[in-house]
């Protein structure tokens, strides 16, 4: 009878601050009616509305967000950092309904809520990439959100991923969708400028190989400039090189997309993953497109390492095709 | 509920205004009589493709679970229903079955796991849309011209030289990118089984070479046989009906 009453006032205090929280315009999150969602649900639908309450907030007053008020039992410090980079160095955005109601899903670590549909608003002009996103929020197994990100744009992507698992097995299917999440994560990064998470994804000893395009041209007879030669250099970087160039290039605006992922999983080493991606890399005046190949080990779930990192120039791909894990040697 | 949706519906979903709709839509949500995928895109196909994705990912996943075949777009496109809206340029669409409806729905087509070499490290899984091939045991009819160490036994999947361009040619037409059978191909060339190489154009192709046309993300846009003529005169000719692609792998 005591427990009962102690929960109930528990409950109720829930009740009243998420109340508090969204009372201002706010926005309501619910878990749908097929959600496996553990103890912690009530808890998870509170932490996420009042995020999206505040993201609504100042998305739609064109400031920064304010995440003081969600303590860090709701949503952990490192999390609310990478979200305010992500929005103070790429876009404010809003959430396109007062409702979000969507399923709660299983990865590895704890759970994931996807299909937010959210509005962005960037702060430099982005040709060719859409302004309407799909927001992802991951929680731990007690209910505290660890992330935010966009989701991969493309479905057909993210179902040939996680198709692939369907054969595989369940077990399959959540550590897929953790896969999936670093994945969106280590997009997120270079949006986000996170040296600091760029940093502690590549081992100590990765290897990294990184390419650029070097254009010669001249001056057509129109006054136009005319590529006569196109030449791909490839160098091979010790992880403190590669970061230090990266600080480098942050300095500028950059804005890096991803698509066409696919994901390998090696025959004898089951928590080595190879990810295949198409890049493409807009850097101050700079802009080149190739293929992406990471050797990732997920050996420790709570912070997975790039092993290796390289990237081929689209037009390299048709002759000598993809990388693939064969061609990486672990002992 | 059920008679709000079916009013609804009969009413004709452009009558209601975005917010009756979604309200609609969130009730389906909240309801476990009905399972659903969703979808958002200033494109109304897209919308409406990635809903249905969305759905038969998550009936998919349970019908993982008790061990049933899986399903395909065209087992579900015809038996759902759809609720959509346009607002602010976006277009938000629910795709939705009751439980019952979706337990009782069969695959058209059975799936099959097919055995690759080498590549991805062992089995690959094809969805396929059509039964593939069954491994058939026959012996290899050539020796090796040298002695290859493998990883896994070649299966006679392939059969002899005689049909083996003509089940790859299959097993290509089942896969959505080249990247899934770059192994496999190396394989057979390595072991001189077929000969291959890419082109620019199908002018460069050999008219007795199957020619595999492919996008710039090497997904595989068409295979060409040698007899199908037709294609391969409006690629020459870059007719308007002809497939768009960027280059071409070919094999024979």
């Amino acid at each position: 009878m005591l427990l009962q009453m102690k929960l109930s006032k528990i409950l109720l205090i829930l009740f009243l601050l998420c109340g508090a929280m969204g009372a201002n315009a706010g926005v309501t999150f619910k878990f749908n009616a097929h959600s496996e969602a553990g103890r912690y649900k009530y808890t998870m639908e509170c932490n996420l509305s009042a995020l999206l309450t505040e993201i609504n907030r100042a998305g739609q007053a064109g400031v920064p967000l304010n995440l003081s008020g969600l303590s860090s039992a709701q949503m952990e410090p490192g999390a609310k950092e990478n979200l305010s980079n992500l929005w103070n160095n790429m876009a404010y955005f809003t959430c396109n309904k007062t409702t979000v109601i969507s399923l709660c899903l299983n990865d590895v670590q704890g759970y994931q809520v996807r299909n937010i549909p959210v509005t962005l608003k960037f702060h430099e002009a982005a040709p060719g990439e859409s302004n309407h996103k799909e927001l992802v929020v991951s929680f731990n197994r007690r209910g505290t959100i660890t992330g935010v990100r966009f989701a991969w744009d493309l479905q057909e992507d993210v179902s040939s991923m996680m198709g692939k698992s369907l054969v595989n097995g369940v077990a399959d299917a959540a550590e897929r969708r953790e896969l999936l999440k670093w994945v969106e994560d280590f997009r997120s990064y270079y949006n986000e400028k996170n040296i600091t998470a760029l940093e502690n994804i590549y081992s100590d000893d990765a290897l990294i190989i990184t390419g650029s395009v070097q254009k010669r041209v001249k001056k057509g007879p129109d006054g136009q400039n005319v590529v006569i030669k196109s030449t791909v250099v490839h160098r091979q970087q010790s992880k403190e090189e590669y970061i230090k160039k990266l600080r480098h290039q942050f300095r500028n605006r950059i804005d890096v997309k991803f698509d066409h992922i696919s994901v390998m999983s090696h025959s004898s080493k089951p928590k080595i993953y190879g990810v295949l991606l198409h890049q493409s890399w807009t850097n101050g005046g700079y802009h080149d497109e190739g293929w992406l190949f990471l050797v990732w080990d997920f050996t420790n779930p709570d912070q997975p390492q790039i092993h290796v990192r390289t990237w081929q120039a689209d037009e390299a791909v048709a002759e000598e095709g993809y990388f693939t894990l064969d061609d990486f040697f672990f002992p | 509920m059920a008679l709000c949706l079916i009013a609804g519906t009969a009413a004709g979903v452009h009558a209601q205004s975005p917010a009756q709709i979604e309200e609609q839509m969130n009730e389906i949500k909240v309801d476990e009589n009905y399972i659903y995928g969703e979808g958002f895109n200033p494109d109304d196909n897209i919308a409406y493709q990635d809903a249905l994705i969305d759905l038969i990912r998550f009936v998919n996943e349970a019908r993982l679970k008790v061990n049933k075949e899986l399903l395909e777009q065209t087992d579900v496109q015809a038996k759902v229903k759809e609720l959509t809206y346009k607002q602010d340029g976006v277009t938000y669409t629910l795709v939705y079955l009751t439980v019952a409806e979706a337990r009782a729905l069969q695959p058209k087509r059975p799936g099959a796991i097919i055995n690759v070499p080498g590549g991805n490290g062992g089995q690959i899984a094809v969805n396929t849309t059509a039964p593939a091939p069954q491994p058939q045991p026959q012996p290899q009819p050539q020796p090796q011209p040298q002695p290859q160490p493998q990883p896994e036994p070649t299966p006679s999947y392939y059969g002899s030289d005689s049909g083996i361009v003509a089940e790859l040619t299959t097993y290509l037409r089942h896969l959505n990118t080249f990247q899934e059978a770059r192994a496999t191909m190396q394989e057979h060339v390595k072991a001189q089984r077929i000969k291959a190489g890419l082109a620019g154009s199908m002018a460069e192709v050999p008219d007795d070479a199957v020619a595999v046309l492919l996008d710039k993300f090497l997904g595989i846009v068409a295979v060409v046989t040698p007899d199908d003529t037709q294609t391969r005169q409006a690629c020459k000719a870059n007719s308007a009906d002809a497939p768009q692609y960027a280059r071409i792998f070919w094999y024979k």
